[in-house]
Order: structure tokens, then sequence, then C-alpha cells
């Protein structure tokens, strides 16, 4: 895992330890991935995902080994981080959710670093006065975080470490109110309320590249906007390749998760795709079966998350289950097996490539170039 | 299958599945009740999501602003406008136009953030984060995926 942030250093004491906190728990991670070979189990809502899709084999295991690097500007260089994935639904999924894990722990630490920051920052003033804000319910979520810590800080300011995970008890946070400014209530939620959204701010400034020289509200929400714009975009341009490398799927959406979902109850095996050519069922089967056993190459996961994603989207004929049954039970996580079926599934593609796909070729031709060439500035 | 129909249903399923990972978001909530008021959609939505699906597409008001502080809120801003506006000088300033340009991107931001019309301005720009993390993953993972797929780049 990776520290996303490097938060200011105002209060050195109280940021190094969290950080070392953070390390620690990295450590903890990494040692996890090291100790069970590369095996973590599934957090629940995917074993859930797994369970009700009815998968044998691959509701259990799946493993994630994140590398990233970082640019030279301490950015986390997600494109040359590595997924590897058994029987995972998308590796998306579990990278989100790991990464939104440590994202979510930093979030709180670092709002926490923020709050005492300003609490730091009065009690060495004199002349205070202690004011009480109500919080609305509205801003529940935050004030939740905020007010234990509020009173954390005002009874044990040198309890630090102490994570931020207590029930909500009160809805109200105590704000000291600075040497010379207005103590009037709405000033100070105001001002509470101005200090949280340049936070946050700041966070996208880090998170967002390219706006790290840029100062004022609007320039930073200009970038936000471009590249949450641009990521949308490539989405799309993504979805669009993917769906072109799969000339021969066939699929009728509105039925066929009906069936998919019978017939995997009765015959107990993941569906598969419904290709014309006899020898890629086979094949597919034998890459959704071999997920738990080989656990070696990346491409394998890379692969077995293609297929996940394909399954899904296509449609089973009613006269496939008994191929598959028949073949399924060949299966035994043979390298040769998974080898021939790589290639029965390149040669399928290459022979995609110039059979009878040439209307898509000659849309490929159209659309692709101008967006890879968008894909690449990007 | 014709290849748009293909590429919507990759699209949906790259997103309700980025969605469901990341579901203590109210911007996943607002992306599975946004798709899920397409019929189109509801069987590939109900077999991705299986139990959840009920309890996701139920429509969550504990993040929705209640009427009684959309008026107050707004009425306070329209004090606190004539307050401002009688004391500075009638005209173009660079602080209006700042605080103008900033609103327009706020509004701006709203409408691409799955449902972030509802949201206030704080909470806006946490789920914008969290938005931001989720889509880099989506696209780094659709990215292998082209990849391992090995498809054809015809130049």
């Amino acid at each position: 895992m990776v520290r996303w942030l490097e938060a200011p250093p105002s209060d050195l004491s109280v940021l190094d330890r969290q950080r070392a906190c953070l390390n620690g728990q990295q450590q903890q991670h990494r040692q996890q991935l090291a100790d069970v070979g590369h095996i973590v189990p599934l957090p629940t809502p995917m074993q859930s995902l797994h369970n009700t899709n009815d998968r044998k084999g691959s509701g259990n295991i799946s493993y994630i080994h994140n590398q990233i690097g970082s640019h030279g500007n301490g950015w986390p260089n997600l494109a040359c981080t590595k997924y590897f994935a058994i029987g995972a639904a998308t590796t998306g999924e579990e990278e989100t959710s790991i990464k939104e894990q440590s994202d979510n722990s930093r979030k709180r630490k670092v709002e926490k670093i923020s709050n005492q920051k300003v609490g730091c920052g009065n009690t060495a003033e004199d002349g205070m006065k202690d004011k009480r804000v109500k919080e609305d319910r509205e801003r529940g979520g935050a004030a939740a975080k905020e007010s234990p810590q509020a009173n954390n800080r005002r009874e044990a300011s040198g309890d630090a470490s102490k994570e931020n995970v207590r029930p909500r008890k009160t809805d109200y946070i105590h704000v000291r109110a600075r040497r010379g400014q207005a103590t009037d209530s709405h000033s100070l939620a105001e001002r509470v309320r101005r200090e949280r959204i340049s936070e946050r701010m700041k966070y996208l400034q880090e998170l967002v590249p390219g706006c790290n020289n840029i100062t004022g509200k609007a320039g930073i929400l200009d970038q936000i906007i471009n590249y949450v714009q641009s990521l949308q975009r490539q989405v799309e341009f993504l979805s669009m390749k993917l769906a072109a490398a799969n000339p021969r799927l066939d699929f009728d959406i509105d039925n066929f998760f009906n069936r998919e979902i019978n017939l995997a109850r009765n015959s107990g095996v993941i569906p598969v795709t419904d290709m014309s050519s006899e020898r890629l069922d086979p094949s597919y089967i034998q890459f959704t079966c071999l997920h738990p056993t080989s656990a070696c190459c990346g491409l394998d996961m890379a692969m077995g998350s293609s297929d996940i994603v394909l399954h899904r989207t296509m449609s089973l004929p009613a006269s496939v289950p008994g191929a598959i049954l028949d073949s399924s039970l060949n299966v035994n996580g043979s390298s040769s097996s998974w080898n021939t079926g790589l290639q029965n599934l390149y040669g399928v593609e290459v022979l995609q490539g110039r059979g009878p796909a040439f209307p898509f070729q000659s849309l490929q031709g159209d659309i692709l170039p101008r967006n890879l060439e968008l894909e690449m500035e990007m | 299958m014709s290849f748009l129909q293909r590429k919507r249903a990759i699209k949906l399923t790259a997103d309700v599945a980025m969605a469901f990972a990341k579901d203590g978001a109210k911007w996943s909530h607002a992306l599975i009740m946004n798709l899920a008021k397409k019929p189109k959609n509801k069987t590939l939505l109900r077999s991705i999501l299986g139990s959840e699906y009920e309890r996701l597409t139920k429509p969550c008001l504990s993040w929705k602003m209640p009427r009684a502080k959309k008026i107050l809120q707004r009425s306070f801003k329209m004090h606190s406008r004539i307050k401002k506006g009688a004391r500075r000088l009638p005209g173009v300033n660079a602080a209006s136009v700042h605080a103008e340009a900033a609103v327009t991107r706020t509004k701006v931001l709203k409408r691409l953030v799955p449902g972030g019309e509802h949201w206030d301005n704080s909470s806006l720009l946490e789920e914008t984060l969290d938005y931001v993390i989720s889509l880099r993953a989506q696209v780094d993972l659709m990215h292998l995926l082209v990849k391992a797929l090995n498809v054809p780049n015809l130049k």
C-alpha cells in the first residue's frame, strides 16, 4: 500500500505517530499477503456477491497483491499497479475496497490532525473564548467523527493516537474562537465549515494530477471537473474497446441472466460463452475452473478477471451444459491444458481479426485511432 | 447482439461493480439507484447485486437534505447576500467574480458525480474524492483487461 498524502508538517509528533500507525497497518497488510501465500479472504460484500452467483471454488479465495510505485512528485502511480485476482468478480472491486479502507483510515486520521491543528493553534493564545456550536443533523457524518475528536482534544490533548471509531454521542462541536475574531455562533460555524471545505479541497488537490500550482477554488474545481470528465470518457472508450474485442459474443440481456442463474443452479457450473466455435467452450471453462489453483502468472489472473467480466455478459444456450459438464470434469489445473486454452483463445482472436468481423473492423478503424490518440495524451 | 448493446452492457457492469465495491459511500448508492430506474438494466443489476439489490435500490433519504433545511439555507443565503450587497460597491468585483465562478463550477461538479445534487458542498467534495479514486481504479482495471484480451490496435 502507499501513502497517498503528505500531510502538512504542522504538528510533527502527532503526524509521526499517525504515520507509524499507518505504516504498521501497511506492513501488516503486506505481511498478511506474504504469510498466507498471496491469498487473502475476500471482504464480505464480495463473498455475498460470489455466493449469490453460485460459483463453485471461487467464493472463498481471492488474492490481491498491490504494488504501487510513485511518480517523482509523490503521486501513487496507478498505471504500473499489478492487479492479481483469482476468481474475482472484478479486480477493481477488491482493489477499491482495500484502497478505500486505507484511504478512509487515512482520511479519518488527517481530519483528526487538522482538528488538532486548529485546536493547538488556538491554545497558545490568550484571551480566548470558548463557544459551543450546535451541529446540524445533516453534517452528522463528519460531525460524528469530529465531535468525539473535539472532546478528546479538550479533555486529553496528548492522546493523539486513539483511533476514531466512537459511536456518536453528541451533536455538539467544541470550537475555540481565535483571538481577534468574532465569537458569533454563526461566524464560528461558518469558519468551521470553511475550514472543512478547504481541507477537502487540499486532499483533492493532491489527488488530482496537475493542480499543485493552481491556487484558488475555481481553478482547482476546474481541474477536478476536467479530471472526472476525462476518467468517465476513458471508461466509455475502454468499454467500447472491450466490446470490440469480442465480436462473436451473443447475448440477450433481458433474458440471459435468468437463464444463466437457473442453469447454474441446476448444473452447478459457471456458465460460459455462447461461442460458435466448439473448441472455445472448453478453454473458457478451463479458465474459470483453474482460478483457485493456478496462482502464478499475472496474465492468468487478468484472464480470469476478464473472463468473469465476459461471462457475466454472455448467454448460455440450453444445449451447451452437457458439454460443459463433461469438459469441466476433465480439468485438473494442469498447465498444458491452460496453455492450449490460451492458445485457443488467442487463435480465435486472430481468426476474428481476419474473418467475418469486417464490419467491426471498419468501425474500429474509424473510432479507435482517434481515441487511441486521445488515450495516449491522457 | 449489436456492438453498441454490448458496449452498454459492459459499461453498466463495470459501473455497478465499481459502485458495489465501495458500498459505504453516498455516490455508490445514488449510482445504483439511478441505474435501477431504467427497466432495461434491472436483470443485470439483480444478478450482479444478488441479495443486496433490494437494500440498495431502496431510496435512502438520510443524506438528502430535508425541505425545511433547504428553505432555511436559502433564506440565510439571501439574507447574507443582501447584507453584503449593501456594503460593497455595485458592479463587477474580483471577489464576486471569483465566488460566482466557484458556484458555477460546483454546479457542474454536482452534475458529474452521481447523486451530487442533494448534498451540500463539503460532502460533495468528500464524495468527489471517493469517486475519483474509484474511477481511477476502474480505468486501470479496464486497461488491464484490454491488454489481457490482446485487443488488436488498428492504426
